[in-house]
C-alpha cells in the first residue's frame, strides 16, 4: 500500500524516475546472444568495390566504361552464393561466413566521414564525441587477461577509432610495425638488455626516493605503480605476441604479405587476451591506391583482393586450428562500397548506397550471403541492413547487450543508434 | 537606364586625342592592332548601330532596378584608350539586385537571327564554381526555363569564362534542353574592367564566337551541346545583373558598364578596337625607404592572373626591408580588432635594391614559387614561368641530381633559373613573383636571388649595398629563415598594436561604464580585517574564514559522529543532488537534513531517523522495480553502500560532513613553488639558471617579483593557448575538413594571448568572427564543417565556455536536466547568423523513437518541431534582462556586459581553476544547480576582474599571490562545494603540452617535428589544405591523421611527439569543447617516456642538445647531478641518490671528452627537405621514400662524436631515469 501511496502522490513521477536513453535502441531481440569471446576487424581502407569482391554482377569492361564487375564470379562453397574469382580460397571456406550485401549509409562525400560513421554507427552531433565499436567492446568486456589491452589498431592512429567520449582508457594502442610492437612498449633498438637493467637500478632509486617520502594518496605514488604494469606489458606475455618468427616458417608464408602478417598478428593478440583487434590494409604499395580504387587503382585491383584472399583464407583456418574460430569474429569491411560504373580513368567512385561486409566465424549460424542487391548494385533489393545494424550483430555475438546505456558524464547514451541484430545469424 | 537604336546625345563626351596619353607612358599594348586615335567608345557602339545600348549615365538608368543597385565608377581611359577619363558604371552585390527591362521585338533572338551582346564588367566576387547572369532575356522567375539567350560568367579553377546559354524550344521529338557555350578564356576579380562579347546565329552551331579583353577565344559546347533546334523566343523581360526572380546563386557581384546587343555579328575587329589598353609603367621601386644596405621588399596585393603580371603604377601595400633577397615565410595583415585578415591573392612580391657586384663573370639564380622574373638595370635578364603542377596526386617524385648542387636543395612547389651576368659595380636589381591565387593557399615556399661571384662555387644570397653576404648553405639559409620569422612576429606584433589603436579608446570608455556600473552596487561583504584595496589579503582572508568555521562545526558534531557518517551525507551529495538538490525533482530535496526528513509531494519522508525501513531512501535504493529504483540509470549503490546508509539512518542520520577534518598544509619550499609556478604560467621547467636567480633573489618579494616577470613572459600566452583551443573547441584539419573541423584559430587565440587583450574584447572579437577562416583570425571560429547545423555548435561553445550554461542536450531536444529548451540553443545560434534559423529535421529526435519506446511521459521533451523558424534572441533571462534580437555583435555585448554577472564569475572560476585544480564552482562549464563554494569570494574577485579592465593577468597576479597558492598540494578532490576550503592547490599531473614543453625545455632541444603540411608545395586551397608550419610549441601541434593508411603520408617525428601527447589526455579531435580533459594516469605514460622515439630524442647527447655541452663543460659529476636534478625534478638530489648517481657517472668521467680541446658547439637542428607532397603520394617511389625516412627517423638523432660513447650511454642513462621519474610528470 506504501508503495502506491507514494506513486499516487508523486504528480511528477517521470522526472523522479531520471532520464530514458535519449536513442534507445529498437526491440530487444527474441534470440540468444551469441558466445564469441573476441572480434577482428579487418579493415579495407578506401572502400572495397563490392561487384568486384563480394557482390558480383554481370561483367562490364573498364576499357568500355561498360558498368558491371571487373572480373567473373565463381561458385563457393554455398549453393547460390558467388564471390569474385579472386577469393578463390575464401569460396571455399565460405560456409563459416556471411556476406551482408545490403549495409548502406549515406556518408559518401569524403572518406574520413565514412570512416568515422563505419566506426561509430553514428552522424556526427558535434556535441558528443562517440566511441568506435574497439572502445566498445572494450568498454563493455575489458581485457581477456590481466596486463594486457583491449583494443590494438594494427595500423595508423586515427580519430574515428578511437574512444570517444569513454576516454582514453579504452582506446587502442596502436602498431605500425608488426614485429616492433605498439609505440612505447617496445624499447629502442640501442637499448641492451644490460643497460636497461642499468637504467632500472638507478630508476629504483629514484622511485625509492618517491616511495619514502611521499604519501600514498599523493599521485605520484600512484603514478609510480604503473611503472610496473608498464614495463610488464613491454616485456610480460603480451609483448611476445609481436614474436611473430615463433610461428612456423611455412604459416607465416601462408598468411602472405605485411597485411597477412598482421593478421597473424591479430590472432596471437586475441590469443593473449585482446579483445578486438582492427587490421589496416590500405597500404597504397600494390595499386597506388589502396581499396580507393579511383582511375588506375583499378588495373592492379585483383591483386589486392588476391591479398585479402590469401590473408583472410589463412586467418580462417588458423583459428579454426586452435579452436578459435568459433568464439573469434572477423568482419572485413571498408568505409564504402563503390559503384558498378566506371569512372573517366577507368577505375569507381565512391558508393554509400549499398556495399557489402563479410562476417566470418565467431558462432554465428553462417549463410554465405544475406540481402539481395539490384544488378547496377545501387540499391538493396531486399533485406536492408543499417551500419547500427552491424554493429549490433557484432555486440550481440560477443554477448554485450546493446541496449545498455554509455555514459558521456551522466549523459546516456545507447551503444547503438537503433541498430538491431541480424536475427538470421544467430537462428 | 536607357536604350536607343538612336543614340542619345549626353552621354557624349568627346576627349581631344592629345590630352590622352598625358599621363600613360606606352610600355606595351595588348589588344589588337596599333594604338590609334580614340574615338569615344559610346560613339564607338553608337556608331555600331546596336538594337539597345545601357551607359548608365543618368539617374533615370535606374528606373527599372529591384533591389541594391547603384552608380559606380565604370571604365576609364586608363581601361582602354577608347574610353573616357570619367565614366560610370553600375554596382550590382551578388544579393539579387538587378535591372530588368520590358520586352521588345528587337531584343527577341529566333532562328537565323544572329545576336552580339557586349559589355564591359568588372568582377568584385565571384563564388568557387558560381554561375551569374551579366544579361539575359527571359528565365524571371525561379522556375522559368524559357531563356531566350544570356550572357554569364561561370567560375572555373579561379577563372570566370564567358558563358552563352539558351534553351531550346520544344517541338516534335525535341523535348527542350539548355544549350550552353563557354568560352576557354576567361577574367578573374583583379579589380580591373574587362571588355567582353559574344556573337552567335541560332541554329548555325559554328557561328558561335566570343571574345576576352578584344581577343577571340575558343570554347566549346558543354552542358546540352550544340543544337540546330530554334530557342525559346517570349514576351518575357530582358534582366541585367541577375535572374531567376534574383536568386543570389545566380547573381552577379561587380560592376558593368557599356552593355549592347547587336543584331549582327559585329566583326572582330570591331569589337578588338573597344579593348585597347596601354600598361601603364611601374612604379619605380623607392628605395630612399629603406637603407642602403637593406633589400627593400614591396608587396602588393592584386586579385589578377597567375599567369600575367599585374599594373603596378601605384603604391605597394605594404613594404619593408630584408637583409637579403630571400623570402620564405611573410608578415600578416590585421583588421582593426587585431585578427588576422586574408591577402588578396596573388601577391606581387618584389625586391630591390643596388647591389656591388666584384668585376668579372658572375652566375645569378632565381628561385620562386611562381611568375618571375629578374631584370638588372631594367634589362630582363631572367624569368620562370607561373608553375604548373597537376592537382591530382598521381605525380612522379623529383628525380634527384646525380650531383648535389653547392647550395641548398629546391623546394617542392618552387622553380629555379640560372644565368650569367658580366661586369660589376652598382647595380640596380629587381626580382619579382607572383605568389598564391584563388585556389592555391598563399605560400611564399623559397623566392630569392642568389649569387655566385667570379662563379667561384661559393654561393650567397644576393645582398644590398654594402651589407655583409649571407652565405647560401643549407645551414645559413635555416638561419636566415628563422631569424627572418622572428623579423616578421616582431613586424606582426608592431601591426596588430597599431590596427587596434582605434580600439583602445572605445574599451578604455566601455571599461569607465563597467566601473561606473560597480559603484552602484552594495559592496561584497568581506571578511573581519580585509580590505578591499588589497585584493589578495581579502582571498586569504575568505579562504580562512570558511576553514575556521568548519574547524567550528567539526568540533561541534564530533561527539555525536562517525567517519562514515560523513561519507553517506557525501555519498548522497555525489549521487543524488543533481535531481534532489536546487532541482527538487518529484518534489524531493535531498540537500539538507531539514529536506530529507521532510514529506515531499509524496507524502512518505525520505529520511526517517533511526527507522531505516521506514525511509523511502533505503526502499528506492533497493528496489528491484524499474520504475522505482534509484538511482535511475548507472551503477546503484553497492550492497556495502546500502548497509552504511542504513546504519546512518539508524544513527539518527546526522548531517555531519567531511570537512571536519581539513588539515593546512605547510608552505612549499622554494624550489618545489618555483617548478609550479613555472608549470602554472609559462608551462614549462625553469632552466636551472632560472632556478638560480629564483634563489639569489630576496626572499621577502622574489616570489611577487617572479610572478609578475613570468605573466608577461611570452610563454605564459604559449601556455594558454591549448586551454582555450579544449574549451572552444579549435579543431582544424591539416586535409579537406570534415566532422566539426574548424579554422585554426589558435593563432588569433595566441596573439590575443601575448596581447593581453582584455576578456571582454577577447569574447566580442570571437562572438563576431573577426578576421580570416582557414588563416589564423578569429574567424576560424564560425566555422564547424560537415554540421547541420554550425551556428548551434557555437553557441553551444560559447554557453559553456563563457556563461556557464551547458546545452549539450538542446543540440536535439529539450535538456532534460537542465532548464534549457532547444529553442534557447537555436535563439542563440541564430544570433550568430543574424537571421531566424530553421531547425533541420536532422537535428530532433524522431517521433518513431517516441512511438517506438510506447512511452509519452519520456523524460526528453521534443517541443521544437523541425521546419520551425527558431528567431535570434537572448535567451537566458536568468542571467541577464534582454531584449536583444539583433546579430552576433548584440550577442557578444549581452555575454560581457558588467550587469551580467556570470560572464566575470565563469573566467574567475576557470582561472581559479586552472591554478588551484578545482573551481569554486564545478564543473566549470555547467553551472545550473551547482552552487559555489565561496560564493562572496567568486562575487569579490570578478568584480575586482571587472574593475580592472577583465586583465587576465591581473586576475592571474591575484590568485598567485595567495598564501593557499603557497602550499604544498593537496590530493584529494572535494566530492562537494562544501567541502572545498583551497587550503592548497590540487596536485596535477602535467598536462600533454607541459610534458612535451618541459621535456624539449629542459634537455634544450628543438621541437624536431617535421612540417605540419601534407601540401609542402602549398598549391591548394587553404579550405582543403593547411600548412601549421614547423611547431615550436605543443599547442602548436595538430593530428597527422589523414584517414588513408598511406605509408607516403606519414610524418615519424610528428607522430612520435603526439603519441606521448595523445597518451597524456591530448585530443587528436576537438569536435566539441571540454572543460577538462581526461587525463587519469594510464599504463601507456610510462612507455611513451620510457621507449618511445620522444623519450630517445630527449635523453640523447646529439649534437642538438645542451645536455652535451653540459656533459662536456662539466667540472665534476657532482656538480652535473645537481644540474640533472634541477634540470628535470627542479630540486637537489638526496644523498642516496646522489651517490647512486655518481657511482654511475664518475668511472671514466676524467677520460669521457673524445678530444683534449673539443670544438662543440649546439648545431641548429635542420628538418630534411620534403620530397613527397599530396601531388605525388600515389607514387610507390613516394611509398619506397617515405617508409625509408620514417625508419631513419626512429633511430633518433646521432650521438655525439665528441665524448666517448661509453661514458655518453650512462649520461644518457642518467637522463632517461630522471626523465622516467614518477616525479617527473607532476606539479609540486
Amino acid at each position: 500500500m506504501k508503495r502506491r501511496k507514494f506513486i499516487q502522490h508523486s504528480a511528477t513521477l517521470a522526472a523522479l524516475g531520471g532520464v530514458e536513453p535519449l536513442l534507445a535502441s529498437a526491440d530487444k531481440p527474441d534470440f540468444p546472444m551469441g558466445k564469441a569471446q573476441a572480434c577482428i576487424l579487418l579493415w579495407l581502407g578506401g572502400g572495397p568495390a563490392q561487384v568486384d569482391t563480394f557482390d558480383p554482377k554481370p561483367l562490364g569492361d573498364p576499357a568500355a566504361k561498360k558498368a558491371g564487375s571487373a572480373y567473373p564470379a565463381i561458385d563457393t562453397a554455398v549453393p547460390g552464393v558467388q564471390i569474385c574469382e579472386h577469393l578463390p580460397e575464401l569460396a571455399k571456406r565460405m560456409d563459416r561466413a556471411t556476406i551482408l550485401r545490403t549495409v548502406s549509409h549515406d556518408v559518401i562525400d569524403e572518406h574520413a566521414a565514412a570512416v568515422n560513421f563505419m566506426h561509430t554507427g553514428r552522424p556526427v552531433s558535434g556535441t558528443v564525441a562517440y566511441p568506435s565499436i574497439g572502445a566498445v567492446v572494450s568498454h563493455e568486456l575489458g581485457a581477456g587477461q590481466e596486463g594486457v589491452p583491449a583494443y590494438v589498431l594494427a595500423g595508423y592512429p586515427s580519430v574515428s577509432r578511437g574512444a570517444g567520449f569513454l576516454g582514453a582508457k579504452h582506446s587502442y594502442l596502436y602498431l605500425l610495425d608488426t614485429e616492433k610492437g605498439p609505440a612505447g612498449l617496445t624499447r629502442a633498438p640501442d637499448i641492451t638488455d644490460e643497460r636497461q637493467a642499468r637504467r632500472d637500478a638507478l630508476l629504483g632509486k629514484v622511485r625509492e626516493t618517491v616511495r619514502e617520502t611521499r604519501s600514498e594518496e599523493d599521485p605520484v605514488v600512484k603514478y609510480d605503480a604503473l611503472i610496473d604494469e608498464s614495463s610488464a606489458l613491454a616485456s610480460g606475455a603480451f609483448s611476445e605476441a609481436f614474436d611473430l618468427k615463433s610461428e612456423p616458417e611455412e604459416l607465416r608464408q601462408r598468411y602472405g604479405a605485411e597485411f597477412g602478417q598482421r593478421c597473424l598478428l591479430g590472432r596471437r593478440l586475441i590469443q593473449q587476451g585482446v579483445r578486438f583487434v582492427e587490421i589496416l590494409d590500405n597500404l597504397n604499395f600494390t595499386n597506388g591506391t589502396g581499396w580507393d580504387t579511383h582511375n588506375d587503382g583499378q588495373v592492379k585491383q585483383h591483386e589486392l583482393i588476391r591479398g585479402l584472399d590469401q590473408a583472410l583464407s589463412a586467418l580462417m583456418d588458423d583459428l579454426e586450428v586452435h579452436g578459435m574460430l568459433e568464439t573469434t569474429l572477423i568482419c572485413v569491411a571498408g568505409e564504402f562500397g563503390r559503384p558498378s560504373s566506371f569512372d573517366g580513368g577507368g577505375g569507381r567512385g565512391h558508393q554509400g548506397s549499398v556495399f557489402s561486409v563479410l562476417m566470418a566465424g565467431g558462432g554465428l549460424k553462417h549463410k554465405g550471403a544475406i540481402g539481395k542487391t539490384d544488378e547496377a548494385s545501387k540499391v538493396a533489393l531486399e533485406r536492408p541492413i543499417s551500419v547500427p545494424d552491424w554493429h549490433s550483430t557484432i555486440y550481440h555475438a560477443l554477448g554485450i547487450d546493446y541496449h545498455n546505456d554509455l555514459y558521456d558524464g551522466d549523459r546516456p547514451v545507447p551503444i547503438t543508434d537503433r541498430g538491431t541484430a541480424i536475427r538470421e545469424l544467430f537462428v | 537606364m536607357r536604350f536607343s537604336l538612336a543614340y542619345p546625345s549626353a552621354c557624349g563626351r568627346k576627349i581631344a586625342g592629345s590630352a590622352l596619353f598625358g599621363w600613360i607612358v606606352p610600355v606595351l599594348v595588348v589588344g589588337f592592332g596599333p594604338v590609334l586615335m580614340a574615338e569615344d567608345a559610346i560613339e564607338q557602339i553608337k556608331a555600331d548601330l546596336p538594337a539597345a545600348a545601357w551607359h548608365f549615365e543618368e539617374a533615370a538608368d535606374l528606373s527599372g532596378a529591384i533591389g541594391k543597385v547603384e552608380f559606380v565608377s565604370g571604365p576609364t581611359k586608363r581601361d582602354s584608350h577608347t574610353l573616357p577619363e570619367k565614366n560610370q558604371g553600375i554596382l550590382f552585390h551578388g544579393d539579387g539586385g538587378r535591372i530588368e527591362v520590358a520586352d521588345r521585338p528587337e531584343l527577341r533572338f529566333d532562328q537565323g537571327d544572329t545576336i552580339t551582346i557586349e559589355t564591359w564588367a568588372r568582377i568584385d566576387k565571384i563564388d568557387s564554381g558560381g554561375n551569374v547572369y551579366l544579361i539575359g532575356k527571359g528565365r524571371s522567375t525561379s522556375s522559368g526555363v524559357n531563356q531566350n539567350w544570356a550572357l554569364r560568367l561561370v567560375d572555373s579553377g579561379g577563372s570566370s569564362k564567358l558563358s552563352f546559354l539558351f534553351r531550346s524550344r520544344p517541338g516534335g521529338d525535341h523535348k527542350g534542353d539548355y544549350h550552353r557555350w563557354t568560352s576557354s578564356a576567361g577574367i578573374t576579380a583583379d579589380g580591373k574592367w574587362h571588355h567582353l562579347a559574344v556573337t552567335y546565329t541560332f541554329g548555325e552551331v559554328k557561328s558561335i564566337k566570343g571574345y576576352v579583353d578584344g581577343k577571340p577565344t575558343t570554347g566549346k559546347w558543354d552542358m546540352g551541346g550544340e543544337t540546330v533546334q530554334p530557342p525559346v523566343v517570349d514576351e518575357d523581360v530582358v534582366i541585367i545583373g541577375s535572374s531567376r526572380g534574383g536568386a543570389p546563386s545566380n547573381s552577379f557581384h561587380g560592376a558593368i558598364d557599356g552593355i549592347a546587343i547587336h543584331r549582327r555579328a559585329l566583326p572582330a575587329k570591331r569589337i578588338a578596337e573597344r579593348y585597347e589598353r596601354v600598361i601603364p609603367e611601374p612604379m619605380a621601386p623607392q628605395l630612399t625607404k629603406v637603407g642602403e644596405n637593406d633589400v627593400l621588399v614591396e608587396i602588393r596585393e592584386t586579385g589578377g592572373l597567375t599567369t600575367e603580371w599585374p599594373d603596378l603604377d601605384r603604391a605597394p601595400d605594404e613594404i619593408f626591408p630584408l637583409t637579403a633577397y630571400s623570402l620564405t615565410s611573410l608578415p600578416h595583415r590585421y583588421n582593426e580588432r587585431g585578427s588576422r585578415l586574408d591577402r588578396r591573392l596573388p601577391l606581387h612580391v618584389r625586391f630591390a635594391s643596388r647591389v656591388e657586384l666584384p668585376e668579372g663573370k658572375h652566375t645569378l639564380l632565381l628561385r620562386a614559387p611562381g611568375l618571375s622574373r629578374l631584370t638588372v638595370d631594367g634589362k630582363e635578364v631572367a624569368s620562370i614561368k607561373a608553375f604548373n603542377i597537376s592537382g591530382s596526386a598521381h605525380g612522379e617524385m623529383r628525380s634527384q641530381p646525380a650531383e648535389r648542387p653547392a647550395y641548398p636543395r629546391l623546394r617542392m612547389g618552387t622553380q629555379e633559373v640560372t644565368i650569367e651576368i658580366e661586369g660589376g659595380g652598382s647595380r640596380l636589381i629587381v626580382a619579382e613573383a607572383l605568389i598564391g591565387n584563388s585556389s592555391r593557399r598563399l605560400s611564399v615556399n623559397e623566392f630569392l636571388v642568389a649569387l655566385d661571384p667570379n662563379e667561384g662555387g661559393s654561393w650567397q644570397l644576393l645582398a644590398a649595398g654594402k651589407a655583409e653576404s649571407v652565405p647560401f648553405t643549407t645551414e645559413a639559409f635555416a638561419t636566415l629563415n628563422r631569424s627572418q620569422r622572428d623579423f616578421f612576429t616582431t613586424l606582426d606584433t608592431e601591426r596588430r598594436r597599431t590596427a587596434v589603436a582605434a580600439l583602445v579608446g572605445e574599451i578604455s570608455t566601455r571599461h569607465e561604464q563597467a566601473r561606473a556600473y560597480l559603484a552602484t552596487l552594495e559592496p561584497v561583504p568581506l571578511p573581519e580585517g580585509a580590505k578591499a584595496a588589497d585584493p589578495v589579503g581579502v582571498i586569504n582572508a575568505f579562504l580562512k574564514a570558511k576553514l575556521a568555521r568548519a574547524t567550528a562545526a567539526s568540533a561541534a558534531n564530533s561527539a555525536i559522529s562517525k567517519p562514515e557518517h560523513a561519507e553517506v551525507v557525501s555519498l548522497l551529495e555525489s549521487t543524488c543532488f543533481r535531481c534532489h538538490g536546487e532541482k527538487a525533482q518529484g518534489g524531493l530535496k535531498l540537500d539538507s537534513r531539514e529536506a530529507a526528513l521532510a514529506e515531499g509531494e509524496s507524502g512518505l519522508a525520505a529520511v526517517v531517523p533511526g527507522k531505516p525501513d521506514e525511509s523511502e531512501l533505503i526502499y528506492r535504493l533497493t528496489s528491484d522495480d524499474k520504475d522505482e529504483a534509484m538511482p535511475p540509470k548507472g551503477h546503484g549503490f553497492t550492497e556495502e553502500q546500502v548497509e552504511m546508509t542504513r546504519r546512518w539512518i539508524a544513527d539518527g542520520a546526522p548531517w555531519v560532513s567531511r570537512s571536519a577534518v581539513v588539515e593546512v598544509p605547510a608552505e612549499a619550499e622554494p624550489l618545489a613553488f618555483l617548478r609550479r609556478l613555472y608549470l602554472n604560467t609559462v608551462g614549462v621547467l625553469p632552466t636551472p639558471d632560472e632556478a638560480h636567480a629564483f634563489l639569489k633573489l630576496p626572499a621577502g618579494t622574489r616570489v611577487t617579483t617572479t610572478i609578475d616577470a613570468l605573466l608577461v613572459d611570452p610563454r605564459h600566452a604559449d601556455h594558454w593557448v591549448s586551454y582555450w583551443q579544449d574549451a572552444l573547441a579549435e579543431n582544424p584539419r591539416l586535409i579537406k575538413p570534415v566532422l566539426n573541423n574548424s579554422g585554426p584559430f589558435r593563432y588569433w587565440l595566441h596573439e590575443a594571448l601575448l596581447d593581453n587583450k582584455p576578456m571582454d574584447q577577447f569574447v566580442a572579437d570571437l562572438v563576431t568572427f573577426q578576421g580570416s577562416i582557414h588563416g589564423g583570425g578569429a574567424g576560424g571560429f564560425s566555422r564547424a564543417a560537415e554540421n547541420d547545423v554550425p551556428m548551434a555548435a557555437k553557441a553551444h561553445i560559447i554557453g559553456t565556455a563563457f556563461l556557464g550554461v551547458e546545452m549539450k542536450c538542446a543540440r536535439c531536444h529539450d535538456s532534460p536536466y537542465h532548464s534549457t529548451k532547444q529553442e534557447d540553443l537555436f535563439s542563440l545560434a541564430a544570433m550568430l547568423e543574424g537571421k531566424p534559423i530553421t531547425l533541420p529535421p536532422t537535428s530532433t529526435v524522431p517521433a518513431e523513437f517516441f512511438k517506438r519506446e510506447g512511452k509519452s511521459d519520456s523524460v526528453v521533451k521534443v517541443t521544437l518541431q523541425p521546419g520551425t523558424a527558431v528567431a535570434p534572441k537572448w535567451p537566458f533571462p536568468g542571467l541577464i534582462r534582454s531584449e536583444a534580437t539583433g546579430e552576433k555583435i548584440d550577442l557578444a555585448r549581452e555575454i560581457v556586459r558588467p550587469e551580467n554577472e556570470r560572464f566575470a564569475q565563469v573566467i574567475v572560476n576557470r582561472v581559479w581553476k586552472r591554478y588551484f585544480g578545482e573551481g569554486f564552482v564545478e564543473p566549470v562549464n555547467d553551472w545550473e544547480g551547482n552552487l559555489p563554494s565561496h560564493p562572496e569570494l567568486l562575487e569579490f574577485l570578478s568584480r575586482e576582474f571587472v574593475a580592472s579592465g577583465y586583465d587576465m593577468r591581473h586576475l592571474s597576479r591575484l590568485i598567485l599571490n595567495s598564501e593557499a597558492y603557497r602550499r604544498e598540494a593537496r590530493f584529494a578532490r572535494a566530492a562537494t562545494p562544501d567541502e572545498r576550503f583551497f587550503e592548497a592547490p590540487l596536485r596535477q599531473k602535467f598536462s600533454a603540452e607541459q610534458l612535451v614543453d618541459s621535456l624539449l625545455t629542459a634537455s634544450g632541444i628543438p621541437n624536431y617535428s617535421e612540417e605540419l603540411t601534407f601540401d609542402v608545395e602549398g598549391i591548394y586551397p587553404a579550405q582543403n589544405f593547411l600548412n601549421l608550419g614547423f611547431p615550436d610549441r605543443a599547442w602548436q601541434m595538430i593530428s597527422t591523421a589523414s584517414d588513408r593508411d598511406r605509408p607516403s603520408l606519414t610524418l615519424p617525428k610528428a607522430d612520435s611527439i603526439l603519441a606521448i601527447m595523445s597518451a597524456n589526455g591530448w585530443r587528436d579531435e576537438r569536435a566539441e569543447p571540454i572543460a577538462e580533459r581526461l587525463n587519469e594516469p594510464n599504463v601507456i605514460q610510462p612507455g611513451m617516456l620510457a621507449n618511445s622515439l620522444m623519450g630517445i630524442w630527449v635523453t640523447r647527447l646529439s649534437d642538438y642538445s645542451d645536455l652535451t655541452g653540459l656533459a662536456i663543460e662539466a667540472e665534476d659529476p657532482a656538480a652535473l647531478i645537481d644540474d640533472l636534478f634541477l634540470r628535470y625534478l627542479t630540486r637537489l638530489p638526496e644523498a642516496e641518490e646522489k651517490a647512486a648517481f655518481i657511482e654511475l657517472l664518475q668511472p671514466g668521467f676524467d677520460t669521457r671528452l673524445a678530444t683534449a680541446q673539443p670544438d662543440f658547439q649546439k648545431l641548429d637542428y635542420i628538418p630534411e627537405v620534403r620530397e613527397v607532397s599530396w601531388t605525388n603520394h600515389l607514387s610507390v617511389a613516394a611509398n619506397e621514400f617515405s617508409t625509408a625516412i620514417e625508419t631513419r627517423a626512429y633511430k633518433g638523432p646521432s650521438a655525439t662524436q665528441w665524448i666517448s660513447a661509453d661514458w655518453r650511454e650512462r649520461m644518457e642513462d642518467a637522463v632517461w631515469v630522471l626523465v622516467n621519474s614518477p616525479e617527473m610528470g607532476f606539479v609540486p
